[in-house]
């Protein structure tokens, strides 16, 4: 049975260890006593005799360390002892185990918060159906930038001639209802989906189809609107919401999907009955399908490319896009994510090198220790597998600890986050398993550059010397760790720091428009008729409250968001396929002042520009410059057509007068270019679609929230059943357009600060070591003459090389990597010369500060002490 | 560190081994000259290679041991052949002669 006697001997080798062991020591040392008696009959004195046993034998250790290694299970036994080892090693050095698994647990935390983020925001699949067939359609004309959704009619054709989807589906998002009768009025966000949308996710048929043709009357509430309005009403199914004053009964919950539009509160029906949903130019609809499978995304790509261009009067040049709807939902962060994530990959190359760089150092300590193991029989692969074990026990501790931090880490993220799919954000398997991988990787790489140190160790030369040489701490292995270290943490301070100006300029670049003392709220109003008498006398009520000093009307917020309108000429051919599409808002007659913009040119608006007076509109100097240039556009006549859902206008647009030029107001965002814009008087607005809601601009004497208990008084007083969504000052409505980018800031500059703190600790430490290892050269130096001022500079200018390289070569890679963030980046260029000349000069002195120290001990040396040192 | 061309002689020193105590129990230094002995003098088997092969094969149950006097009553391992080594020297001397016969027609062929 040698099965059997196997798991005897590895049971043995296990347990009985010591037995196993002496019986060995026995055994060889009755050898080497057999070849002695053997010599001595063969005529040798004792002491020859036994000195040529000692050489046939060839050292009792090494024949026994052999022995041990063909042993069942001999591995185990070793990584076990390894392991006892490794721990000792570490307990005994206190000072460098904590070093190295603080900053081992940085590196590897960062990395673990940063890809669980990534993780369920970009990578996890959505969680319906099929999901990996989900795809969103959209359409892009040939040399534009922009992409265009579908107009209903579009969606019929490819829905009645395509053959690639198993589910086409079209929803529109954005749009509101008002809900009363259940305390104050209320603004419920809805997104319109027609039939297919719930059966393509899988998550039932929440519509009947014959349900669907009717409009109003049932509604299904999404699973937070039912929890956090509706108080989790377990009879919610019958319940009747007063909706835009109908009223409508709850006939379905959707499942918890807080992936796809998470403020939806209402998930409408499209019932394509609006006159305007019959246009085919009204491109407004999303599209999702699922494909059929087998079906690749070229090829429905060019069957609904096909169809499009059958279209009457659809230009040869648009096409038809798919792209992943997971992909779609994140597109905004994608590329921020991939940024940050980078930016910690490089956090841990640069900790792997801190850590390996000290195991380096620590290694020369113990070149003695690794002689005696090697001339007791220790073999490569022994002495590999004891510093591989070591560092997988400090990997192990320092991920460990990494992972706490990144629980915690994930935790606060997820607070402050405004990412899509942040519901779902979680330290989960996969980022357990990640932070395992990036464990054991750490392990191995930073056991590298200790044993390939020692693989070339002059074991005699060890043994004679007790003198530690310090030539390969200042050897070419450490100094290319260091320099690695150093360039590595350059490329991210240089990201850092660009991403640091583009925040600048985004908050002190001139916006056109002061935000201080006013007061912003956004009013819905989805009766437009009504609007008509509300907002006027709103508008005017509002401005003669004491402490007001203007108040206005406008769409869009003023470095939020804007909409926007197609430009038609009176004086030049209009090309219909590329019309250039604009900023376009309406406001009142006080708006400009309100918002504090400039008058360049022209007039601002009046009370007297209302529906009876010949039609105007004031445009930015952007467009004024763009479309007129070196010209005075007073007196021109543009016409302007409404982009946006819900628009009814099928003639051609009235033409209105350019009255006026206003300095650029960055309108879309404070970290977005200028662009052309106009603005028009709200009471002209033939359509009435402009009073379907509006922001009103409050700018006040005293701090603009005194006024908002007076402001929310007086809506009520003139409309009961008006919903105040957001009352906020419009300088918190900025700070908060710019959380995406303060927050990219903050992680990147975060990491690059680490990542700065870690090549400090480097450079100290290497020049700290250098100096101790040289204490003797220094005094010999200082004993032959040389000042305080020499070793000094002698020191520094070690240091200084090093950092000097690695910030040389960290500038060339950031020259070559920075243009991959250049969507992040806002009025600076991905080379900006200001980020590429400070960086270098704030290594350069942290350099300093990290080498002085070292080198004023160095300076300070007692040459008689140093000489007797050794 | 010894360097014994074991990897180029294991099996062989396996059979060599097995051989050798089919002679009668002995201990590690007689295995060794027994070897030297019946090889005429061609192999030299080191303790490095030796002890480790003995454990191996120890382990794998083709030879078992036991604590024994040697002829000067000096205390001595000792190992014998098992039945399972027996078989296991049966197989591989018939190997062995398959592929001596086999290099040797190699050689032979012009």
């Amino acid at each position: 049975m040698p099965t059997f006697l196997k798991v005897r001997s590895f049971l043995r080798n296990l347990f009985s260890i010591r037995r196993v062991e002496v019986d060995l020591d026995e055994e060889v040392r009755s050898h080497l006593e057999l070849l002695t008696e053997e010599n001595i009959r063969a005529g040798m004195s004792p002491k020859e005799a036994q000195r040529a046993a000692r050489i046939e034998l060839g050292g009792i250790e090494q024949v026994k360390e052999l022995v041990r290694e063909e042993r069942i299970g001999n591995w185990l036994h070793s990584v076990m002892s390894d392991c006892h080892f490794g721990v000792r090693q570490l307990r005994k050095n206190p000072g460098f185990t904590a070093v190295a698994i603080l900053t081992l647990a940085l590196g590897i935390g960062a990395n673990t918060a940063v890809f669980s983020v990534v993780e369920s925001v970009l990578l996890r699949p959505l969680p319906f159906q099929d999901s990996e067939r989900l795809f969103a359609i959209w359409a892009k004309q040939k040399g534009q930038a922009d992409r265009t959704g579908a107009s209903m009619p579009e969606f019929e054709d490819y829905k009645d001639q395509s053959h690639s989807f198993e589910y086409m589906a079209n929803m529109l998002s954005g749009w509101t209802y008002t809900w009363t009768g259940q305390g104050e009025a209320r603004t419920v966000n809805c997104t319109g989906i027609s039939y297919d949308f719930f059966p393509m996710l899988g998550v039932g048929r929440l519509y009947r189809p014959e349900e669907y043709h009717v409009d109003g009357v049932q509604v299904v509430i999404s699973h937070r609107f039912w929890k956090e309005q509706l108080g989790s009403d377990p009879h919610v199914i019958g319940r009747v919401l007063n909706l835009d004053g109908t009223a409508q009964t709850v006939i379905g919950v959707m499942p918890p999907v807080s992936d796809l539009f998470p403020e939806t509160d209402v998930w409408a029906k499209m019932v394509p009955d609006f006159r305007w949903m019959r246009m085919r130019g009204n491109k407004f609809l999303d599209l999702v399908g699922r494909l059929k499978p087998g079906v690749t995304r070229e090829q429905a790509e060019q069957e609904l490319t096909t169809i499009l261009r059958r279209g009457p009067g659809e230009s040869p040049d648009i096409s038809v896009h798919l792209s992943p709807l997971k992909d779609e939902l994140t597109r905004n962060v994608r590329s921020q994510l991939q940024i940050t994530m980078a930016a910690v990959a490089l956090v841990l190359l640069i900790a792997c090198a801190n850590v390996a760089y000290l195991l380096l150092a620590r290694s020369q300590k113990r070149q003695s220790e690794i002689a005696v193991r090697v001339s007791l029989g220790a073999g490569k692969g022994r002495l590999m597998r004891q510093f591989i074990t070591e560092n997988l026990i400090l990997a192990t501790l320092g991920g460990t600890t990494g992972l706490v931090l990144a629980v915690g880490s994930v935790k606060l993220f997820d607070r402050m986050s405004t990412l899509p799919r942040s519901a779902s954000i979680d330290v989960d398997v996969s980022a357990l398993f990640f932070a395992l991988f990036i464990t054991v990787l750490t392990g191995l790489l930073v056991a590298l550059a200790p044993f390939t140190a020692f693989s070339k160790l002059d074991l005699i030369a060890r043994m004679k010397t007790r003198r530690q040489e310090a030539v390969s701490v200042g050897g070419s292995r450490s100094r290319l760790l260091l320099v690695s270290e150093i360039s590595l943490a350059v490329v991210l301070a240089v990201a850092a720091g660009l991403l640091l100006r583009s925040f600048q300029q985004a908050e002190h670049v001139d916006p056109g428009f002061r935000s201080d003392h006013v007061l912003a709220t956004y009013l819905r109003n989805n009766d437009s008729r009504a609007g008509r008498f509300f907002f006027p006398e709103l508008v005017e009520r509002t401005s003669q409250l004491p402490g007001v000093s203007a108040a206005a009307l406008g769409k869009g917020m003023p470095g939020v968001y804007s909409p926007s309108a197609t430009l038609v000429f009176s004086d030049r051919p209009n090309d219909p396929l590329n019309v250039p599409i604009v900023e376009a808002c309406w406001i009142s007659s006080d708006f400009f002042n309100a918002i504090g913009a400039r008058l360049v040119n022209g007039r601002f608006f009046t009370l007297h520009d209302d529906a009876n007076a010949p039609a105007v509109v004031i445009v930015n100097q952007a467009l004024a410059e763009s479309y007129w240039p070196g010209q005075n556009p007073i007196g021109m006549q543009i016409g302007v057509d409404y982009v946006g859902a819900g628009r009814n206008v099928t003639d051609a647009p009235r033409f209105r007068e350019v009255v006026g030029i206003v300095a650029n107001v960055k309108q879309k965002g404070l970290d977005l270019p200028v662009e052309p814009g106009l603005y028009t008087p709200y009471l002209q607005d033939e359509t009435n679609h402009a009073f379907a809601g509006f922001n009103l601009f409050i700018k006040t004497v005293g701090p603009a929230t005194s006024l908002a208990g007076t402001v929310r008084e007086l809506v009520h007083s003139l409309r009961t059943e008006q919903p105040i969504d957001v009352m906020q000052t419009m300088n918190d409505a900025l700070f908060r357009a710019l959380a995406p980018r303060r927050l990219s800031l903050l992680l990147v500059g975060s990491f690059a600060g680490l990542a700065l703190l870690l090549s400090a600790i480097g450079i100290f430490g290497m020049v700290a070591y250098a100096v101790s290892q040289r204490t003797h050269e220094f005094g010999l130096r200082m004993a032959l003459g040389a000042q305080r001022q020499d070793v000094l500079q002698l020191v520094l200018g070690d240091g200084f090389k090093i950092v000097a390289t690695g910030v040389f070569v960290g500038i060339g890679a950031s020259l070559a990597l920075t243009r991959f963030m250049r969507s992040l980046l806002y009025a600076v260029g991905p080379n900006d010369p200001l980020t590429f000349a400070v960086i270098p000069l704030l290594f350069a002195l942290v350099a300093l500060a990290a080498c002085y120290m070292p080198a004023r001990r160095a300076a300070h040396v007692d040459p008689m002490v140093a000489l007797r040192y050794e | 560190m010894p360097s014994e061309p074991t990897t180029l002689l294991q099996g062989t020193l396996d059979l060599l081994i097995l051989k050798s105590l089919v002679a009668g129990e002995m201990h590690g230094l007689g295995v060794s000259r027994r070897i030297q002995q019946i090889t005429g003098g061609t192999f030299v088997v080191k303790p490095g290679s030796l002890f480790p092969a003995l454990h191996r094969m120890e382990e794998e149950g083709w030879i078992s041991s036991f604590w024994g006097e040697s002829e000067n009553n000096r205390r001595a391992k000792y190992y014998r052949l098992t039945r399972a080594g027996q078989r296991q020297l049966e197989a591989e001397t018939k190997r062995w002669g398959r592929i001596s016969l086999a290099i040797g027609q190699a050689l032979e062929a012009s």
